[in-house]
């Protein structure tokens, strides 16, 4: 019997031992659970990236910032893919990008009847028609330009072809006009350009693209062919819907902020054109 | 029975154009509304076009746009679309209604052109009950209109 009770004194004291100092050993201590979690992280992910020996970070814009589906896209083709996130061509090409998704404006379609619509009792009248999204037009054209010279050209050149490209349509949109003074002028692109060290190149190619020169007028021709894979909507040109060109954003400054509320908006006209 | 449907707002007009005359290219837009259950169609508004053009809006103008067709010598200054114009062709006086249209253009419509496009307009409402579009007429906007448009390709080329 007392053998028996050695025993399981003995299996006790084992049981006990191994509880108490060899715990470390069953759940050993997590060493560097940080680098395991950014490694899954796969490569297209915007935020880091994680070489073989050392961390190397990128920083680029959240997807976040644009609201659509096909801001997004370009950005990702174009900035992401290249690692092109080198300064100024990064803030610019994407300030550029935010602008027209914020001021988007349409022109009319090509394969479109106008039919003139009128309401008897409230004595309104306007011409219904199909029209295009010039945003969606330049991003269009954007990401086929670049799909074709990406072979020609070096880095450089290729950024400064593309901004151009994203700035030679930029008359379209109509709320330009509350901006600069004079719209067909090629200057009014330089708002843009502040930053960019290489601004007279971009206006260059923006000017050979206008004259249809032949090294460039390959971007004319994909802005026409562009239009056959266009969305269309319906639109009519009636009071209501160009108050939505209105959209005022940080570029257009101070002054001609109150020149617009005072001409159009404002019922005491006389008190704001004191300000200016 | 159509007493009992009730007004459905986000049942949108399917639309159809019935040509009453070539030359002039005057047609009869008509707006219908389908009740799916019943499988029947309903006809909620009526317009005269000229020319991709809108004259009337509603059911009462279109009436009475017909019914100076139909009057034709008869009617007199108080008429609101058309005027009683006489005209010398070929040392010949001739008797025509006139309506100018907002491009300036004017259009001389005869005698027997009134009759044809008032025989036809009967035609287009053959068949169909009047109950629904004196009760529940669609009061459209111009947004409303638009959409109703694009969504039966009316703003095609095709159809210019």
């Amino acid at each position: 019997m007392i053998e028996i009770y050695f025993i399981l004194l003995f299996l006790a004291f084992v049981v006990v031992i191994k509880f108490t100092f060899f715990r470390h050993k069953i759940v050993p201590e997590p060493e560097n659970i940080e680098k395991k979690e950014i490694l899954r992280i796969p490569k297209s992910e915007y935020f880091i990236k994680v070489g073989s020996c050392c961390k190397i970070k990128y920083n680029y814009y959240l997807p976040s910032t644009f609201n659509h589906a096909q801001t997004r896209a370009l950005y990702a083709n174009i900035i992401v893919s290249n690692i092109w996130i080198e300064e100024p061509f990064h803030t610019v090409f994407t300030s550029i990008l935010k602008f027209l998704e914020e001021n988007d404006d349409c022109i009319k379609s090509e394969s479109t009847s106008t039919i003139k619509i009128k309401i008897a009792k409230t004595n309104e009248s306007a011409n219904a028609y199909k029209v295009y999204s010039v945003k969606e037009l330049i991003f269009m054209t954007v990401d086929e330009v670049y799909r074709q010279i990406k072979t020609e050209y070096n880095t450089k050149d290729i950024q400064i072809i593309l901004l151009a490209t994203l700035l030679f349509k930029i008359n379209l949109l109509r709320s330009m006009s509350f901006v600069y003074d004079d719209i067909n002028d090629i200057n009014c692109a330089d708002i843009f350009l502040d930053k960019f060290e290489n601004s007279k190149k971009v206006l260059y190619v923006i000017k050979q693209i206008m004259q249809e020169t032949e090294q460039f007028n390959f971007v004319n021709i994909i802005f026409q062919n562009s239009k056959k894979f266009a969305t269309e909507f319906p639109y009519e040109d009636s009071h209501e819907s160009q108050k939505n060109l209105l959209t005022l954003s940080k570029y257009i400054p101070n002054i001609k902020k109150n020149l617009i509320y005072s001409d159009e908006f404002s019922v005491s006209s006389n008190v704001q054109k004191v300000f200016f | 029975m159509d007493e009992l449907i009730f007004k459905d707002e986000l049942n949108r007009p399917e639309l159809t154009v019935v040509s009453l005359n070539n030359k002039h290219k005057i047609s009869l837009l008509r707006a219908f509304e389908v009740d799916l259950k019943t499988q029947k169609k309903y006809m909620r508004n009526v317009v005269f076009m000229i020319e991709n053009e809108f004259i009337t809006d509603n059911m009462a103008d279109s009436v009475l746009l017909k019914e100076e067709l139909i009057l034709f010598e008869k009617g007199d200054e108080q008429n609101t679309f058309f005027q009683l114009k006489s005209r010398k062709i070929r040392e010949s006086h001739i008797l025509s209604l006139a309506l100018k249209l907002d491009s300036g253009k004017t259009i001389y419509i005869s005698k027997s052109q009134a009759r044809a496009i008032v025989s036809l307009w009967n035609m287009a409402m053959m068949g169909y009950s009047f109950a629904r579009i004196l009760e529940f007429e669609t009061q459209q906007t111009l947004q409303s209109w638009t959409q109703a448009l694009y969504d039966n390709y009316l703003l095609e080329l095709e159809n210019k």
